[in-house]
């Protein structure tokens, strides 16, 4: 049996209430700065919060149109946009081409919501118009498969697509598929990621669970009260090591393991005890052929939900030990970009990225009093050289992913 | 790829198998399945044949694969008609839990007590011809030991009613037309190995909607080295002239196309796998059987199987 590929990332597509791109969320990862704001997309009368994190939807169409002709955008949605964005540009920013490519691109791509805004768009047409009258094509573009279809004509690139639905774990799943695929040798290059956008259902969703935070987002917070929606695309290309090396693709890190599990505890909350993330960090950890003590950073699912952060918590210190589990940095992004969703995971695998090949540490944002039921070390200095980083992911339904990446000056050693 | 055996297809149609009296009766009995909508009892009833049928127990190491057209469509109708008319602050959020796209798959772990693997993929009529490719890559990685692969097929009133409105429009002749729907759901278990049928190929590409989805058909024909004399077409049925069409072309000429029966009624992503086990049943035996299937929403696949799927 030959040896496994090594899976390396050469393109990353990156979108969020940020901004866009590495250079508008490098800085702000360092100094904890947030994108919360006031939702402007939709009426929040009557809803319990009303903050969200918006992405610049002019930025985003112009960025677009310098691309494509005005005349074929039209009628796609903020989701549909954020994912042909991220697309466009991790293939771009790998240097690959349509033309240059072997056949079909594998793609892996998630979302929770796929295009549900065209979905509350016709539900607005039911209750304006009555039901005959609301346009239905709406519900038909709103799948994922027609999104995809939209992005294989726009970029004239035919597609092997799956489109992974394992809620707030999806992105990390589809990183985490795509990754396995290329080292066990069935693919040499493809996409992986996640997308979805703020709307008024998935807000008033979790703002009914009271999973959403009428104050800051505060990760780890002995006050924390819950996070907010953020719109968000995180679209990597992996590709295999011998194929990245034969072209002279610049590689941004490694991507060393994964590892999955579900906690079969409860159809919305996490296993009190942490038990289900903790095999999914003890799976990936062994994927990548690493102990607990190489892990130099996390980046925690830390939602700032009672019930989340202090699961995580245990799981953590389940899987890594107490010794290296209190030691290890750790912080949780949802403080500056919201809950993305089926985008987290793959937005928050961007953010890994970025800190090892940048040589930097993401802040805790908002930590002002840490919880003693989450006894960890959180980042609150930017300063480090991270050489292995987890990314944990858990999602309703109790559905776990785990991803490690690594620095590549040091994997190469 | 590496040889996966799929176990005997577990079929449930509650229009044919009984009525909701019958498929209640076939559930498990848990209260985690007491909100549960229609896709996730028929998922849970079909899995608990397909367990229980194969005589396996589940482990640490069982995966669960689900493949859904649509995520959860009347959840969401649901969800977001009661906050309408109760207001925001009233919103419920046990709908708001029903109508996540991972739910079926959400019962489905926590009934079974499965801890291992649990994906969903959705959106497209290729959704469970990917969950079965997404069992096969897993059981070749050697991250589970068994995947309990399940299809759900649902055509909501919803769904119905939106399909209708719009006179399909890669109909050829644009009338009206009338979507009869047919819901169910089937499960199998696949695990390592030759069985007494065995996947030989599973994939789904997506190159554009209409005619640029030939590209697509044909490049997942060639990929899977074109073993069958004989293809199933699973088509959109108010799109099936030109569907049928697309896949012709996308074959080629030396490929017969069995469209099947015109009024089996619309179950999306499960039709692929009715057609595979009927066309079992029709004529048994080993032999390889080959279903390719085209949704409205661009994306095609393939299906492969050696041997009788029925588990004869």
């Amino acid at each position: 049996m030959s040896a496994p590929e090594r899976v390396v990332v050469t393109g990353m597509g990156l979108a969020t209430a940020l901004g866009f791109g590495p250079d508008d969320h490098v800085p702000a990862l360092r100094e904890g700065r947030s994108a919360a704001a006031p939702i402007t997309r939709f009426d929040t009368s009557g809803f319990r919060t009303s903050t969200g994190g918006q992405c610049d939807e002019a930025r985003l169409a112009e960025s677009l149109e310098s691309r494509w002709p005005r005349a074929r955008l039209r009628g796609l949605d903020v989701d549909t946009r954020l994912l042909l964005w991220g697309v466009a540009e991790a293939l771009e920013d790998a240097g690959l081409r349509a033309s240059g490519l072997p056949g079909p691109l594998p793609a892996v791509l998630g979302t929770t919501l796929e295009g549900i805004r065209q979905g509350e768009r016709w539900y607005a047409e039911v209750l304006g118009r009555g039901l005959r009258r609301a346009r239905m094509r709406r519900l038909l573009n709103a799948t994922s498969g027609a999104q995809f279809a939209t992005i294989a004509e726009l970029l004239g690139l035919p597609l092997e697509p799956a489109c992974v639905s394992n809620a707030c774990a999806t992105g990390v799943s589809a990183v985490g598929r795509l990754f396995r695929r290329i080292r066990r040798g069935a693919a040499e290059v493809g996409l992986a990621g996640g997308y979805d956008c703020l709307t008024r259902f998935i807000h008033l969703g979790f703002d009914s669970l009271g999973a959403l935070t009428p104050a800051v987002c505060a990760p780890f917070d002995r006050a924390r009260s819950g996070f907010f929606i953020g719109d968000g695309a995180g679209v990597l290309v992996l590709e295999s090591l011998g194929r990245a090396r034969r072209r002279g693709a610049r590689i941004l890190g490694e991507i060393a393991g994964y590892g999955e599990s579900a906690d079969g505890v409860h159809p919305t909350h996490p296993d009190p005890e942490g038990g289900g993330i903790a095999r999914a960090v003890a799976q990936c950890l062994e994927s990548a052929g690493l102990g607990p003590d190489a892990v130099d950073y996390v980046n925690a699912h830390g939602t700032a939900t009672p019930a989340n952060d202090a699961a995580e918590s245990k799981g953590l210190l389940r899987a890594l030990g107490e010794d290296a589990g209190r030691r290890v940095p750790v912080s949780s992004t949802k403080a500056l970009v919201g809950h993305t969703l089926g985008a987290a995971g793959a937005v928050e695998q961007c953010f890994c990225i970025l800190a090892l090949d940048r040589g930097f540490l993401p802040v805790q944002a908002n930590l002002t009093d840490p919880d003693p039921a989450c006894p960890l070390s959180f980042v609150r200095d930017p300063r480090g050289t991270p050489r292995a980083a987890l990314n944990t992911s858990l999602g309703f339904g109790g559905a776990n992913g785990v991803l490690l990446s690594r620095r590549w000056e040091e994997a190469r050693r | 790829m590496k040889a996966v055996s799929l176990g005997r297809f577990r079929v449930v149609i509650p229009e044919e198998d009984g009525g909701r009296e019958a498929l209640e009766a076939a559930l498990p009995r848990r209260n985690s399945l007491r909100r549960a909508g229609d896709e996730a009892r028929m998922a849970v009833a079909a899995a608990a044949m397909a367990l229980s049928g194969e005589g396996q127990a589940v482990t640490e190491r069982t995966g669960i694969y689900v493949g859904q057209q649509q995520g959860s469509l009347e959840g969401t109708a649901g969800f977001l008609e009661a906050s309408h008319r109760d207001g925001p602050r009233l919103a419920s959020p046990a709908l708001f839990a029903e109508s996540v796209a991972n739910s079926t798959a959400t019962h489905l772990s926590l009934t079974f007590g499965v801890r291992g693997s649990v994906q969903t993929f959705i959106g497209s009529r290729a959704a469970g011809i990917q969950a079965v490719a997404a069992a096969a890559e897993d059981l070749e990685e050697g991250v589970t030991d068994a995947a309990l692969v399940v299809v759900v097929g649902v055509s909501s009133t919803l769904t119905r009613h939106a399909y209708e409105s719009l006179h399909f429009p890669f109909a050829r002749d644009r009338r009206p037309s009338t979507l009869a729907g047919r819901n169910g759901a089937a499960a199998f278990v696949a695990r390592r190995g030759e069985g007494p049928a065995t996947l030989r190929y599973a994939n789904a590409r997506c190159s554009g909607r209409g005619r640029r989805a030939v590209v697509a058909v044909r490049s997942l024909w060639e990929d899977s080295g074109a073993v069958a004399p004989r293809v199933l077409a699973s088509v959109f049925s108010l799109a099936r002239p030109s569907a049928l069409s697309v896949l012709r072309e996308g074959l080629g000429e030396g490929t017969e196309l069995d469209p099947g029966p015109e009024d089996r009624g619309e179950s999306f992503a499960l039709d692929p796998f009715l057609l595979l086990a009927r066309d079992a049943g029709r004529s048994p035996g080993p032999r390889l059987r080959a279903v390719a299937c085209l949704g409205e929403e661009g994306t095609a696949g393939l299906l492969v199987v050696e041997g009788d799927p029925r588990g004869a």
